[in-house]
Order: C-alpha cells, then structure tokens, then sequence
C-alpha cells in the first residue's frame, strides 16, 4: 500500500475539467515527479492532494485513510505540506516568524527551526527581515524550510525552479537528499523535464488532464516522454 | 491662553475614549478584512453590559470593566464562528448588510430590554474631579483615567500582535488566509479568537464611555463615525496609529470648538476629510500591500 494513492481523480473548475480521472501513487522516501505542458493539471493535482482549489471527486488515501474533501488545515495536521508556486510568503511576518508558521500544523519532528537555519545559514543571519525583503533564491528557502517545519510526511514543491537563476536551482535541489534522509516523500512539479528525470524515481507524465506516461525514469526514454508531449496518437 | 491650553487637555485625552472605540474595528477591518457596520452598536451593548454588572447587579465599576470584555468576546467568537465565518473573502457587500443588519437588531434588542431612557455608571466623583497640570489648566481626572486604559489596551494588542504565536497567526492570516490553512491554520477558529479580541475591545469602551457620558440604545452610531474616522486618521493597520489618531481626533474638535462652539463635531469631520483627501493611507500607515 502506497502512503499517499490517487486513484480516478477528477477536478472541475466550473464548468471547465481539469482532471480526468488520474491515478497516482507515492511511498516514503521517493521523489515522484509530475511533468507535462501548461495547462495539464499538474498544479491542479497537486492542490487536490492538499484539500485547496478545484471541485474533485474520486478517491485520495493518505496512511490508508481517505482525505479526499477534508479542509486544508486537517491535512496539513495529518502530514501533507506544499512549498507553492510563487513561494506566497507573508508579507508583514519577518523570515524566521514565516518559518514558526510552519508549527502550526502542530506537528512534532525533526525539522525545527534550528535545523532549517543548519540546513539554510543565510536564514539564520536574516531572521529578523521581512521575508518579502530577501532575494528569490532566499524567498524559495523560506518557503521550503516553511514547509519542512510543518514536519510532513509529504512535500509538494510546485515549480520551485520557476524565476530562479540555474545556480540557485542547483544549490535548492542539492538539498533533496538532506530531506529524503528523513524518510519523507516529495512530489515535485517541474518545467525542467531533464532536470526531473534526475532526481525522481517515478514519473507521471499528464496532458490536457489525463496521465499519458507514468513509470520510472530508467524505463521512459527521452523519445517516449517527447512523444507523450508532442502527440503520440498523432 | 489657558483657555486655550485647557481645551487642548480636554482634546488630547478625549483621544483616549476615541482610541478605545477605535480598537476593535481596527483589529475586524486589519485581520478579517471586514467592515464592522455594528461596531458602535457593539460598544453601546459592552456600555449596557458594564451598566448592568456595576449598577444594576451592583458589583461597582472594576468588576464592570472586567466582566464586560470576557461576555462580549464570548459573544464575539459565537457571532464570529456561526454567522460572520459564513461571508469573509467572497465578496464586499455581504458583510456591509450583515453587519448593518446587526446593528439593527442590537440597538432594536436593547430598546427592548433597556427602554430608550439614557443609562450611566456612576463613580463616585472621580468624573467630576480634575487634576491641575499647570497654573489654571486642568484635566479630567477620569480622561486621564481613560488615556491610560487607552495606552494599555493599545499597547497590549501592539505586544499581542507583534509578540506572540497568536499575533504571528494573526498577521499571517491577514495577508494570505489560504497559505496559512495549508500551513495547519484553523483559519475559522482564529476569525473567532480575532472578532473575540475586538468585541473584549469593545467592552472596554463601552464601560468607559458608560461612566464618562450618559448613552442610550441609539448611541452606537456616531461612536462608529468616530471610530472610522480614528482609524482613517491613524492609518488602517497601524494599531499605534489608532492611539495617535484619536488624539488628533480629539485636538482638531477642541480646537474647532474653540474657534466656535457649534464647530466641534464640524472641525472632527474636516480633520478627517483633510488626511482622506492629503494622506489617504492616514498619517501612520504601514509599507502593507
């Protein structure tokens, strides 16, 4: 049994579907990443994992129970955590009271804020700015460790590379390990296919809301995923 | 001149009352984003709930301004979980007509209980007398009184908002309620525990205002006119703001009265119009979005 599952998973915004019926599944200490052009319900798949955003309907289990339609607040409390596309830091709350957000989840572990400062020094030095007031790489790193400090047992990253510069990316993705040690799992959305090949151990692959490829990346060769992208029933 | 310098006296500690009626609207408006159209019915209820504790259960003053806050933040965290809950973030226009629906059935639920015949705390005195300052200039001592109270429930929210888990909460909220649910935030538990702290602010000022003048069930509203005016004054999220701005309220009636008694009120509201029209983020507003 997989600790997250998705199975059938549809997602309406209005009149418009999003998904169409998708199966997903994740275990602990696995990097599963989630690709596809804009518009294919990556980020729409992932927000129903977190009880936010589109009408769904079809089955979420979490740890073996279902969490298809509780609130936000009660998922994160059971272990799911996203770092959001466009990091949404609190404006008027300095770096480190962004991070102690992350306890509200009330949940324990080992990601306090001690160990986020360890794992991002410069966090530590800027504490007390606003967090709006630090560099895109440093904003992602507030978002991240926001995450982690809410201790879960699966992180979602939503286009974390987006507006940052590759050196950055680099030094962000250089931090998975350091995460995965703990035995959590992570879904990543990324544009940078290469780039999720390399660190995933299982890619999904959607397309105007349906998944079109799923597997490991040693099985997927780069033709079959360009297919996928491109048309292959063309 | 000692006229002069003791209608300012009289302006700057008429600030603090001003202040307190602020409070709570500021804190409804800056962390729930919702206008509050019964917010001075709000105060006159804390006014006849301190009236009732002190006077007609005969408790006294203390055990008024004490009793009052804890009822009304009951009262606001229940109005805030089963009825205002149900319309924050969809649109602008169902909380103005709940709201004024509200204070509608306050000031009509008081008529009922309390009849329309003005009520006051009596304090024994301490209304009347006054504290010299300078030879011919004085004080209230009971203004004095309520300045202080002013400064320390301002100063407390300040330390609350800035200083603790719930403040943090509170501003993070504020800013971005969908994040901070994902985060684990019990976002409808906060709006109560926010509308609780605004309406305790509330009971402050009422019991305040209930021994400061006399007030009937229909006095509500111009004690929102001030308020608003306070808060546009002082600059909307700026909690010290809300301090300074009821002074500045309170300096621009005395001098306005001064100039002429019938243009007390008059100089409020052009005092306002003029930092709407001049500065209109108020005098003390923060680098907020």
């Amino acid at each position: 049994m997989s600790l997250l599952s998705v199975q059938s998973l549809t997602a309406h915004y209005g009149d418009m579907q999003a998904l169409y019926g998708v199966d997903f599944g994740i275990d602990a200490g696995q990097v599963a990443a989630v690709i596809g052009p804009n518009g294919a319900g990556k980020t729409t798949l992932m927000r129903a994992m977190l009880g936010a955003g589109a009408r769904t309907a079809g089955r979420i289990e979490f740890a073996g129970q279902p969490i298809l339609g509780l609130p936000p607040e009660a998922i994160a409390a059971l272990g799911i955590a996203m770092v959001p596309e466009g990091r949404r830091l609190f404006a008027s709350l300095s770096v480190e009271e962004n991070l102690r957000m992350g306890e509200s989840a009330g949940r324990k572990g080992v990601w306090t804020l001690a160990r986020v400062f360890d794992l991002f020094p410069i966090l530590k030095e800027r504490r007390h700015r606003p967090a709006t007031a630090l560099s895109g790489g440093q904003q992602q790193m507030v978002a991240v460790g926001r995450a982690l400090m809410t201790n879960p047992k699966i992180l979602l990253c939503d286009e974390l590379s987006l507006g940052l510069s590759p050196l950055v990316v680099e030094d962000i993705y250089a931090l998975f390990p350091a995460i995965l040690a703990e035995g959590m799992a992570l879904v990543i959305v990324e544009q940078d296919v290469g780039r999720a090949l390399k660190v995933a151990t299982s890619v999904t692959c959607l397309m105007e809301g349906r998944v079109v490829l799923q597997g490991a990346p040693g099985d997927l060769s780069v033709d079959r995923i360009a297919q996928a992208y491109f048309g292959a029933a063309a | 001149m000692t006229e002069f310098l003791n209608l300012l006296a009289q302006g700057a500690t008429i600030g603090g009352l001003y202040a307190l009626f602020a409070a709570g609207l500021s804190i409804v408006f800056g962390i729930l984003r919702l206008v509050n159209l019964a917010h001075g019915d709000m105060i006159i209820l804390g006014a006849f709930t301190g009236h009732v504790v002190a006077t007609a259960m005969g408790l006294g003053f203390i055990p008024a301004l004490i009793i009052a806050p804890l009822l009304m933040g009951a009262f606001g965290y229940a109005l805030q979980r089963l009825l205002l809950n149900r319309l924050i973030g969809k649109d602008i226009l169902p909380p103005l007509l709940v709201t004024f629906g509200l204070s509608m059935m306050i000031q009509n639920a008081l008529l009922l209980v309390f009849t329309a015949d003005t009520q006051k705390i009596a304090l024994g005195g301490i209304e009347t007398a006054s504290v010299p300052l300078l030879p011919g200039v004085a004080v209230g001592s009971y203004a004095l009184i309520v300045l202080a109270v002013a400064v320390v429930v301002i100063g407390g929210l300040h330390l609350l908002l800035m200083r603790t888990a719930l403040g943090r909460t509170f501003r993070a909220t504020a800013d971005d309620a969908e994040t901070a649910r994902q985060l684990g935030v019990r976002t409808p538990h906060v709006f109560g525990l926010a509308t609780a702290l605004a309406l305790a602010a509330c009971g402050i000022a009422g019991v305040m205002l209930a021994v400061w003048t006399s007030f009937t069930p229909l006095a509500g509203s111009t004690r929102l006119l001030i308020a608003f005016e306070v808060i546009v004054i002082g600059g909307i999220g700026s909690i010290w703001g809300t301090l300074l701005g009821g002074i500045l309220l309170g300096l621009a009636q005395a001098i306005g009265g001064w100039i002429n008694p019938e243009w007390q009120m008059l100089a409020g509201h052009i005092a306002f119009l003029a930092v709407l029209v001049l500065m209109p983020g108020g005098l003390f507003a923060q680098g907020r979005r």
